[in-house]
């Protein structure tokens, strides 16, 4: 499952759990995720000032997770180029992973920098409303998932 | 729902980051080699093979369910900092990679166990090629 289908699932979700919207289309459930995420911060942090804030760095977070989506298919065309191959070598395959590896490292330092923007600027009753929703995608990935 | 878009984004890294995309569904594999190879002695070789490949593929699932855990409760705390958050993801990372370094292993013998009429053949049924472009 790539980064962009997650999120589009967690678009589905979202409608699923709003009676009054029509059935997505699948193109539109990505970016009904992140409309989503950005209302529901508006909704939660009353401060404008703030608000203005916490819906920059969202903006900074999905970027990043564009990103990453667009870097993770590259590598995966990548290593599926060397699979065809049946004299690929070890040292072949390490050296794309290798590179992936890097990728993730500074994705992850990116995005947990931006979460701890994001919790050092709600309070901690924003906090807890904005991350409430969390456990119904956390059920669904629970589940087990084919690579 | 901040917490969930990082869930997300943690949970499809340990989806998609299979050392080869050919092993990413052993049973698939194991049913094309059934179908591919016709040599009786090896094809019990690549079966013990692929039976090594599901055991990796269980241990990813679980270290999947773990990491993912991980993420909601160290994501979701807001007192945490971004470097709790990298020690803790970083830490199935490693797991990862040594995992990844077996099933690339296997991925090796995988090759080697196979001819390369059987191997184009393996290859053309897992990654059938792109249908035409309509005229």
């Amino acid at each position: 499952m790539s980064i962009r289908s997650t999120v589009m699932m967690w678009g589905l979700v979202l409608a699923a759990g709003c009676s009054h919207s029509p059935p997505p289309t699948q193109q539109s459930s990505g970016q009904s995720a992140v409309e989503e995420a950005r209302a529901e911060v508006r909704s939660v942090v009353t401060d404008k000032a703030r608000a203005a804030q916490a819906d920059a760095l969202l903006l900074k977070l999905l970027q990043a997770f564009d990103q990453a989506s667009a870097r993770s298919e590259a590598l995966q065309k990548r290593v599926a180029e060397l699979d065809r191959h049946q004299d690929a070598t070890e040292a072949q395959f390490q050296a794309v992973l290798a590179a992936g590896d890097a990728d993730r490292i500074r994705e992850l330092h990116e995005l947990a920098g931006i979460r701890e923007q994001l919790a050092l600027l709600l309070t901690p009753e924003e906090w807890r409303k904005s991350t409430a929703a969390r456990r119904k995608l956390l059920e669904l990935q629970l589940q087990p998932q084919p690579l | 729902m901040l917490v969930a878009l990082l869930i997300a984004y943690f949970a499809s890294h340990l989806s998609s980051d299979a050392a080869s995309p050919l092993l990413g569904d052993p049973a698939r594999l194991e049913s094309v080699l059934k179908h591919q190879v016709k040599d009786p002695v090896r094809l019990e070789q690549l079966k013990a093979l692929v039976a090594d490949l599901k055991k990796a593929d269980e241990e990813r699932k679980k270290l999947r369910g773990t990491a993912v855990k991980a993420v909601d409760e160290v994501g979701g705390r807001q007192a945490s900092t971004a470097a709790e958050m990298e020690a803790a993801y970083g830490g199935f990372l490693e797991v990862q990679r040594a995992l990844r370094d077996r099933q690339l292993a296997l991925r090796l013998r995988l090759a080697a166990l196979t001819t390369p009429a059987e191997w184009a053949a393996i290859v053309e049924e897992i990654f059938p090629p792109p249908p035409a472009p309509a005229r």
